[in-house]
């Protein structure tokens, strides 16, 4: 099966002052992966910048960077894709290598892909290892067991340990911090199991998106109201490659969830950094739009 | 190390034992206390951005320290061959990744190091090239050997330090230097210009090069300045620079200038608050992505930060190997990593007999764990455990000596050496020489940061005449001549401003104080009821009217020489010396000398007086020879200075506050005059130093219209208000103005109004009580000065100098913290927070 989606996030700041000058990085443009296609996609911001310059990054996201020299009191970043995303083969989960031994291939460097594993095996700017969080994964990570198996029980333990709680975390909180908190939103819910799973050796990676929501039963679908949300990859090996795992809702991800950029944490894919000059206290509005061609799947948090 | 197995002096030493030995005693006494002075003339400040305050020098012993032939070619090869290594090193793991690959470098070395960013990849860099100035820090060890104990590859500091000491040595000791072959420093810096002026994409003749520096505050802000002056580059800091349409561009008060190269003296990480540290308030937003662009050039390269890792040090031999296939010249010390199990146990074992540092920082403090109780030990095995790969042991080191001067005689102190080499086409030169610490302790030198209890200058022999060279006079290269100074960074010319006014308000101060000493033996000043009031209001300008104490003797003293706090005097000299230091680049060496030297006069003062005795004798001399000093700086500062827009902001700044302090002292002196007005006449004028001018005038007859018309109306005396108005309206009219001809700026109005106010005012109307015992049109007028001049000043401020405010922008965007207003910085944003009513 294999879904096409149009894609639209719309973010527009507003500044009380106008902004002389800004510098920004985004990191808006889907790219094509294993298990999904990018057929057109597009960046427009208004308004138009002096400087832009798109690149790929050392992980494969394409990175624009953009300056605007002219004053303005409003800036609007529209990002829109046309994604086509597969679902992935049946895997037996049970079937996967004991996860031992898939940490022993990469820290060995005997897997074929342990150098492409390694930048998201150690710590980064808001994932720590710790000892609280090895002890988290070993609760699920017995002897011996296979790996996805395994991670899917971490990721149904951080689904039911944690409380979904906007607010209760800001945007520069670690892992470390979110695990005591036990709350937090997809950023946090990835984090802490990225924080785990890395704890004892897995090798696994911060995935930014979008996942696709259905109106209730009988309410037409509201344009606009969708999010951008964040999940786990996490490397099984390589047969299996990355597998994702979305802790938020419990699930490996599907058709419903598509991919827009891979970090070792959030701060490597923040969709949108940037320092201006002058403007006083702005405010922004988000406005993220998925849209299916075709329906499927019941709806789902973000 | 004087002496050989033998007991016999050294071959190295021959020449400077001989040299020693053929001095008359105190000779070398002398010649310390001569170098000792020329360090502490130039202020070189060691320690983090308070200790500006309280100089803490660094005691240069007088003796060189002699690095032999052999050693120096040694370690010269030894120093070539690793910064080639770690250049190479830089270029692989930011590019092909060959030493992970081949499984020469555990992954580990560069990815679990803090300081990783995706950013340092894929930059265009020029010919592989990342690491233009390369220093290490070795020893030699009590059997001989060299070892490396810790590479610098980001922005090594030392340099400015290491020139210095060389500077003041070769002074004292010219007899020697000028005989003995010491091989010159002058090549290695010429070889740097070199190689920063090819650094630039463009290939224009005479690029731009500017330093990017934490500031005069960081602990590196000496070394900073110095480099500046003396390779010629204009020294910045962020916020002087920014980029516009990708480039780089230098503010100065002519406008936007590009910068084609930056030698850098911040961390990677500080560099760009956009791609690399959000918190960094020294960066320049964009710089990363002007880089990307190559519109620029940096000196080192970004990135270069993660080859200096103590944890690479476990490796180099083999990298060596592998990447230049050569053998390893010059080890590093012993160091096991952590991150590999049985060098972690070894580590973990051997704990007494190593220090512990972190794997990623250079130059960090070792762990000693002899030093540890049990609980810290535990916590420190622990701690490894966890997270071993942030961890290396390294081997103790014992320490060789060299020859230093104490108490009259020669002693053996420990020694460290740091050496710097420059890249010069595609190999590197090392300087002949470097920047030794000593300690009597060596252990106390292995705590990389901490200077040692010395340091020594470096002196490598030659058996043949060596090149004269020296970059201190200009080179001979023919220059386009120049006579514009618009290159003037706003943020300077923000200093310079503010020095001026420091200068004037602690020389008025002084004046003041020195005033009120001579009435203040005079009793019938003080008891005579009728003119009392006007001493005390006189007397509150010195400490505003805060000090309740009953005696005016003990009042002076205390606002002589209490501890600096704003408006008092040592704040005023304290301010000089910060804002001084601030341009220091800007200024002579002579007027920073003199500003230097006057706040360790009141340092010395207010520690050798008792504050609470009435006791005034060594007040009033400290405060004549201060006067005298600061009227030395203000002369130096209009003889010396070219008259470019820096000078102008300068003495823009001592017009403004002259002419309001002098305002308030007429205020509080003359407005209300009571009992017999001649004392405080000539009180007046001895503090407005208008005494002799009266008195070739009017003789001895005082009397309040022309001291007014002196004081106040009369254009020609310099020190009254209407002649500070008049160069302050001069100094105005050349400012960089839109060429447009229109009508005049706010500054320019406010100072013509106010001098065509103060020009017509009549004198004998002025001197007039209106009300029996006030003048109140004096008042007014005065008032008037006292109240419009800050108008001016923010006028000017807000006209050429706004610009250097502070970023704020530093804030994430996130609703329980709105960032400041001003300004504000997108760390991230996530759609969770401003739409609480989505469906999740």
């Amino acid at each position: 099966m294999k879904i096409d989606y149009r894609l639209n996030h719309q973010t527009t700041f507003s500044y009380p002052i106008p902004v002389s000058v800004c510098h920004n990085i985004v990191c808006l443009t889907p790219r094509t992966g294993p298990r999904h296609e990018v057929r057109s996609s597009r960046l427009s911001i208004t308004p138009r910048p002096t400087t832009t310059v798109r690149r790929t990054d050392v992980f494969g996201n394409i990175v624009h960077a953009f300056s605007i020299e002219e004053a303005h009191e409003r800036l609007e970043i529209h990002a829109s894709a046309r994604v086509t995303v597969r679902a992935d083969e049946h895997v037996e989960a049970g079937a996967t290598p004991p996860w031992e031994r898939l940490a022993a291939a990469v820290s060995d460097q005997t897997d074929p892909n342990w150098l492409e594993a390694c930048p998201f095996v150690f710590d980064s700017p808001m994932v720590r290892r710790s000892e609280a969080a090895r002890d988290y994964a070993r609760r699920v990570f017995t002897s011996n067991r296979p790996v996805l198996d395994a991670a899917l029980q971490l990721t149904a333990q951080v689904f039911q340990d944690f409380e979904y709680l906007s607010g209760a975390t800001h945007v520069g909180t670690t892992s470390e911090d979110a695990l005591q908190l036990r709350a937090g939103v997809c950023q946090d819910f990835a984090h802490v199991q990225l924080a785990a799973l890395r704890s004892i050796g897995l090798p696994a990676r911060y995935v930014s998106g979008y996942l696709r929501t259905l109106p209730p039963a009988g309410q037409p679908r509201l344009i606009g109201a969708d999010q951008s949300h964040a999940w786990v990859g996490l490397y099984c090996g390589p047969e299996l490659g990355w597998v994702g795992l979305d802790p938020t809702n419990n699930t490996r991800t599907h058709t419903d969830h598509i991919p827009l950029a891979v970090g070792r944490d959030y701060t490597d894919v923040a969709p949108i950094r940037g320092v201006y000059l002058g403007g006083g206290n702005s405010t922004f509005t988000v406005h993220v739009d998925v849209e299916p061609a075709e329906e499927a799947a019941p709806p789902q948090k973000s | 190390m004087l002496l050989d197995a033998k007991g016999a002096v050294r071959a190295d030493w021959k020449p400077m034992a001989e040299r020693i030995k053929a001095l008359t005693p105190g000779v070398l006494g002398f010649r310390q206390q001569r170098a000792q002075q020329a360090l502490d003339d130039n202020g070189i400040l060691l320690g983090g951005p308070n200790e500006v305050a309280q100089p803490h020098l660094w005691p240069l012993d007088p003796l060189p320290f002699q690095l032999g032939q052999d050693s120096f070619r040694l370690v010269r090869d030894g120093m070539s061959q690793r910064a080639r290594l770690l250049n190479k090193l830089a270029a692989d793991l930011l590019g092909p990744q060959r030493v992970l690959r081949e499984k020469v470098l555990p992954p580990a070395l560069l990815f679990a190091n803090p300081h990783y960013r995706r950013a340092y990849h894929d930059l265009p860099v020029g010919g592989g090239r990342y690491i233009h100035l390369y220093a290490a820090d070795v020893a030699r060890a009590d059997d001989g050997r060299w070892w490396v104990q810790g590479d610098r590859t980001q922005a090594p500091s030392g340099l400015g330090f290491t020139l210095e000491n060389r500077i003041a040595v070769s002074r004292v000791h010219a007899d020697w230097f000028g005989t003995m072959n010491v091989r010159r420093h002058a090549g290695f810096f010429q070889t740097l210009r070199q190689t920063l002026t090819k650094l630039a994409t463009n290939k224009v003749d005479n690029p731009r090069i500017v330093i990017l520096s934490e500031g005069p505050t960081g602990h590196r802000g000496f070394e900073d300045a110095f480099l500046a002056r003396y390779l010629g580059y204009t020294l910045t800091v962020g916020q002087d620079l920014a980029v516009r349409q990708g480039r780089t561009v230098l503010k100065t008060l002519g406008g936007a200038l590009p910068v084609e190269v930056i030698l850098r003296r911040l961390n990677d990480d500080a560099c760009d608050p956009v791609e690399l540290d959000s918190d960094t308030s020294h960066g320049v937003a964009g710089l990363v992505e002007s880089q990307r662009l190559s519109h620029l050039a940096i000196a080192n390269m970004l990135g270069s930060q993660l080859v200096e890792a103590p944890g690479l040090m476990a490796f180099i031999a083999p990298l060596c190997r592998f990447l230049l296939g050569e053998e390893l010249k010059l080890p590093s010390i012993a160091t096991w990593w952590c991150g590999q199990k049985r060098e972690r146990e070894h580590v973990v074992k051997n704990l007494d007999e190593l220090y512990v540092f972190p794997a990623f920082e250079a130059g960090a403090a070792p762990i000693d764990p002899r030093r540890l109780n049990a609980q810290q030990r535990a916590d420190l095995i622990a701690q490894i455990q966890s997270r071993p790969e942030q961890f290396v042991g390294q081997e103790r080191l014992r320490r060789g000596t060299t020859p230093a001067w104490s108490d009259g005689r020669l002693e053996p102190w420990h020694w460290a050496l740091r050496l710097f080499a420059v890249m010069h086409e595609d190999q590197y030169q090392t300087l002949p020489g470097g920047l030794v610490r000593l300690a009597r302790d060596g252990a106390v030198l292995d705590y990389a940061p901490t200077p040692g209890e010395r340091t020594q200058d470096c002196w490598v022999l030659s058996d043949t005449p060596v090149d004269t060279m020296s970059l201190l006079p200009p080179s001979n290269q023919p220059l386009t001549l120049k006579r514009s100074g618009a290159e003037l960074p706003s943020r300077v010319a923000e200093n310079l401003y503010w020095l001026g006014r420091s200068m004037e308000a602690a020389e008025g101060r002084a004046r003041l104080l020195r005033g009120l000493i001579g009435r203040i033996e005079s009793e019938s000043v003080w008891g005579d009821t009728s003119s009392q009031d006007s001493w005390r209001r006189l007397l509150s300008l010195i400490d505003a009217g805060k000090s309740a104490d009953p005696s005016p003797a003990r009042r002076i003293k205390h606002a002589t020489l209490d501890a600096p706090a704003p408006g008092n005097l040592r704040h005023a000299i304290r301010e000089c010396v910060r804002l001084a230091q601030a341009a220091r680049d800007r200024i002579s060496l002579d007027a920073w000398r003199l500003v230097a030297r006057m706040e360790r006069y009141l340092l010395r003062a207010a520690v050798t007086n008792p504050a609470d005795t009435e006791d005034l004798s060594d007040i009033g001399a400290l405060l004549n020879h201060l006067v005298l000093e600061l009227v030395g700086f203000g002369g130096l500062m209009s003889e010396s200075m070219t008259r470019t827009l820096g000078w102008r902001f300068l003495d823009i700044g001592r017009r403004i506050e002259r002419a309001h302090h002098t305002a308030e002292l007429l205020r509080l002196a003359l407005v209300q005059p009571g009992g017999d007005e001649r004392v405080m006449l000539e009180t007046v004028l001895e503090i407005c130093d208008s005494s002799m001018t009266y008195r070739t005038r009017y003789l001895a007859d005082l009397r309040p219209v022309p001291v007014i018309d002196l004081l106040l109306t009369d254009d020609i005396n310099p020190r009254s208000i209407a002649f500070q108005l008049v160069t302050l309206e001069q100094q105005l009219a050349h400012l960089p103005r839109d060429t447009a001809a229109g009508p005049r700026d706010a500054d320019q109005r406010g100072a013509l109004a106010l001098l065509d106010a103060v020009r017509l005012a009549d004198p004998d109307a002025l001197a007039q009580a209106a009300a029996p015992g006030r003048r109140s049109t004096l008042d007014a007028m005065l008032q008037r000065v006292v109240d419009e001049l800050p108008a001016i000043d923010q006028a000017l401020t807000a006209r050429y100098l706004a610009h250097t405010a502070l970023p704020k922008q530093f804030a994430e965007i996130d609703l329980s913290a709105p960032p400041a207003p001003g300004s504000g910085n997108i760390v991230g944003h996530r759609d969770d927070d401003p739409q609480p009513e989505a469906d999740r």
